[in-house]
């Protein structure tokens, strides 16, 4: 339909009876007959989004009170624009125009007049800062631009509109540093969203995976987030959002592996602070992915790493148990995927009962049936708990997948298969680059400016080197 | 352009790469392998193999230096025509492959016998040629990022035999030359096989950064790197285990390790391994990367990555054919041969020859 192209008739009966025709004489079109200067006119809005009152105000009343001036000079609108070509003014009416015409006319006006019904700005609930701005993007791209110009008042900041979707058009827009932003990635993202057809895209998922390098990989290709200061930090250094209309997720490229580890809150605490809290996170990873593989490896395969008591401790509640480790790993883990998932889908008043059955019930019970020892129960408690420390969703999820296939290296191999296992992820993280950048950057290759804020976090003015270093000053 | 610049390394991933090409399975066994022929002056004989590979490298370098922008392979095109350039190519492909089969074949075996005595050899071979099968067909940017990230685990290696030292008595290593000049210069013999790997500077060396002598200099510090890491090794397990000791025990760097506990770990072998068995991996990747370069230049095709499959299967075959430790034997004779034909004697050849088609060549323009 859209495809089809029509001028404006002169008559307004055929230009209403075509746009109801082209919405299938939806319920919501309304039409209203206001003349000017003596010649019949038609207003058309979908009510179910525009503004009604806007219309009153903006376009109705002019035409009661100031019939004796130009049209143009009437519409006390906001923005309005004339067209020709009704296809243009049907997509008008589905974005919250309203479209005005005149008998004898062969142009008709649209009048932007949408609806606004906006959540209010409030702070991302998965991506919380103890200090710091408390704003976070929502639903509608140009306030979400407008938070982004807000921390940037620079006339660098260019934005480029596209428009993706063949049937049901989204707007979709490209914010970056002039100045900073390396024009070859300019280049590539903006050639991969323009290679982008699909009939709809609802979603800042569908980009993601339309656009990223290797869609096979488990791990994250693009940093997605909804805090403006999180988008602004990373568009000053010279990286590109992507934004989409109705999504409060700005996706970030080029993404590398460490860009994962970090949180907006990292640059608010003392750098000390800082750089324990990181150190704590990477804990965290190492033992999320690794610790249940760790165990199995060295229960069944050698257990003469550990010293004599600890090695009789673990033996001791391992005596009852009926399974060999992997099964009793992988049941427990497999309960845990199921308490995360169930606690997603339930409503909060729900939840507690999750943490009572799954935490005493389960926890508890398993052990004194006998199915599990408790020293699997920690294990893979310790893990789940480390694979919340990783601030991004993604991550966390793709890290807590690949302790499966780690625990089975383990368990056929012991360290040796954990160690190959862990050689395969890195090659995997060596090969993988996120639009033509290395994933695995400032590590490998190594950047020594770039290792300053990845493992620990140095001084501001040392990583920056713009700013004024304090030591400098005296 | 743009993809061709892609391609290049950094001298620091040059240097990297170098270091773990060279260092492998062979300097596990030899502090007992010197200690039969140099005794003390273990250490002594490391640092001349290192001198005769700094020897080596040169003449290496001087061929590679004569053919700017070209590697082995094209040069053995360039300077043996169309069919001897082919079948010296195809015989390099075979050193290649060989030298790849024999350190994973000893990787595997030490393994096996120190950590997964019941673990079929074929499916320890398996682990080992999935995993280098899935690095050696990727570019060479990537082969040289992943070397960086495993240059990293030197550092517990390091540490790890560090922690030897404290147990170490000088006088197990000394006389220093008890066993006379000429059986010090006699072990350098059995080191240079462990220092193996440098020769790949004939297949990366056009895809580095840098002038010919910085290239040189990178290629000679990882040597050097590579010959004082040698000579630590060594020297801490000659002062770790007396002589006698030493004679029972084959590999005794594990075994320094096995002796060592910290609070947490009782057997320090058992970590070390897997850690070593890393930078196994690099070298094994290395060769078949040669290996595979090799025959995309002999098929005229841009990339190797379809190649190193067939490789691979070839390495897994080799090393599975040996099956008692006479076979083993002679597969690490034979590519110990092999390197000195292959890293020696063809190169010199072919530089002479390349020396005389210049002077020839100039002659008349």
């Amino acid at each position: 339909m859209t495809n089809r192209t029509q001028t404006s008739f002169t008559s307004v009966d055929q230009n209403s009876d075509y746009i109801e025709a082209a919405l299938f004489y939806t319920n919501d079109l309304k039409k209203r007959s206001i003349s000017f200067q003596g010649r019949e006119g038609m207003v058309l809005y979908l009510e179910s989004i525009t503004d009604t009152e806007l219309i009153e105000r903006n376009v109705i009343i002019p035409f009661s009170r100031n019939q004796d001036k130009d049209l143009p000079e009437l519409f006390t609108t906001l923005t309005f624009s004339l067209e020709t070509e009704l296809n243009q003014g049907i997509q008008g009416l589905l974005e919250g125009s309203c479209l005005y015409f005149l008998e004898g006319m062969s142009e008709f006006y649209v009048l932007l007049t949408p609806a606004k019904y906006e959540r209010s700005i409030s702070e991302p609930e998965n991506e919380g800062v103890i200090r710091g701005p408390h704003n976070g993007f929502i639903e509608q791209m140009k306030v979400n631009l407008y938070l982004i110009r807000k921390q940037i008042a620079s006339p660098n900041l260019k934005v480029r509109y596209f428009t993706l979707g063949k049937t049901v058009p989204k707007q979709v827009s490209l914010v970056y540093m002039e100045n900073t932003a390396n024009p070859e990635l300019v280049k590539i993202v903006e050639a991969r969203i323009q290679k982008i057809s699909l009939d709809w895209i609802l979603s800042t998922g569908f980009i993601q995976e339309l656009t990223e390098d290797n869609p096979f990989s488990i791990f994250p290709q693009l940093i997605n987030t909804e805090r403006p200061d999180h988008t602004s930090t990373y568009l000053l250094d010279g990286y590109v959002a992507i934004l989409l209309d109705g999504d409060p997720t700005a996706l970030i490229v080029p993404a590398s592996f460490f860009s994962f580890y970090r949180t907006p809150d990292d640059y608010n605490n003392r750098w000390v602070i800082t750089s324990f809290v990181r150190f704590i996170r990477l804990i965290g990873f190492v033992t999320a992915f690794q610790l249940p593989a760790l165990y199995i490896a060295t229960v069944s395969f050698h257990p003469n790493v550990l010293p004599l008591q600890l090695f009789f401790t673990i033996q001791g509640s391992l005596t009852r148990v009926p399974f060999p480790p992997l099964i009793e790993a992988m049941l427990l883990e497999l309960i845990f995927e199921l308490l995360r998932e169930a606690g997603l889908r339930l409503p909060s008043r729900v939840g507690q009962t999750i943490g009572i059955v799954g935490g005493l019930v389960i926890g508890d019970a398993i052990v004194l049936a006998g199915l599990v020892s408790y020293t699997m129960i920690i294990v893979v408690a310790l893990t789940a708990i480390s694979s919340f420390l990783i601030p991004s969703n993604e991550m966390s999820s793709a890290i807590r997948f690949l302790r499966f296939p780690l625990m089975i290296a383990a368990s056929l191999f012991g360290y040796i298969g954990i160690s190959f296992g862990l050689t395969l992820i890195f090659i995997h993280l060596c090969k993988l680059e996120s639009f033509g950048q290395p994933y695995f950057r400032p590590l490998s290759p190594l950047k020594s400016q770039g290792l300053k804020d990845t493992f620990v976090r140095f001084p501001i003015w040392s990583i920056r080197k713009s700013t004024s270093n304090p030591k400098t000053d005296k | 352009m743009v993809a061709q610049k892609e391609k290049m390394i950094t001298k620091g991933q040059l240097f990297l790469f170098i270091i773990q090409a060279q260092i492998g399975v062979g300097i596990l066994s030899l502090p007992s392998k010197l200690n039969e022929t140099a005794k003390g002056g273990g250490g002594l004989s490391v640092l001349v193999a290192g001198a005769i590979t700094q020897f080596a490298i040169l003449l290496l370098w001087l061929l590679l230096k004569n053919f700017p922008g070209l590697n082995l392979f094209n040069i053995c095109l360039k300077l043996g025509g169309p069919i001897i350039g082919s079948l010296l190519i195809i015989v390099y492909i075979g050193y290649f492959i060989l030298l790849g089969s024999n350190i994973m074949l000893s990787a595997v075996e030490v393994l096996r016998r120190w950590m997964l005595q019941t673990t079929p050899r074929w499916a320890v071979l398996g682990l080992f040629s999935i995993m280098t099968l899935y690095l050696a067909r990727e570019k060479l940017t990537v082969l040289a990022r992943f070397y960086t990230l495993a240059s990293l685990l030197f550092i517990p290696l390091f540490l790890f035999i560090c922690y030897g030292l404290t147990q170490a008595h000088l006088e197990n290593m000394l006389p220093l030359l008890e066993k006379g000049v000429w059986n010090i210069v006699k072990g350098a013999k059995d080191t240079t096989i462990s220092m193996y790997g440098f020769e790949l500077m004939l297949i990366i060396y056009p895809l580095s950064e840098g002038t010919d002598k910085q290239k040189l200099l990178t290629v000679s510090l990882a040597n050097l790197f590579v010959t004082l890491f040698y000579v630590f090794v060594v020297s801490t397990c000659l002062m770790f285990f007396n002589s006698e000791q030493m004679k029972m025990i084959p590999e005794p760097v594990i075994y320094l390790m096995k002796s060592l506990s910290f609070f947490i770990v009782d057997r320090a072998d058992i970590l070390f391994l897997p850690i070593w068995a890393i930078t196994l991996v690099c070298s094994i990747v290395s060769y078949c990367y040669a290996a595979s370069f090799g025959l995309s230049v002999l098929f005229r095709r841009k990339s190797h990555r379809n190649f190193a499959p067939f490789v691979k299967i070839t390495t897994f075959m080799i090393a599975l054919a040996p099956v008692t430790s006479v076979g083993i034997h002679l597969l690490d004779t034979a590519s110990a041969y092999a390197a000195y034909l292959f890293i020696g004697g063809l190169p010199l050849v072919m530089l002479i020859i390349s020396q005389f088609i210049k002077r020839k060549g100039s002659g008349p323009a």
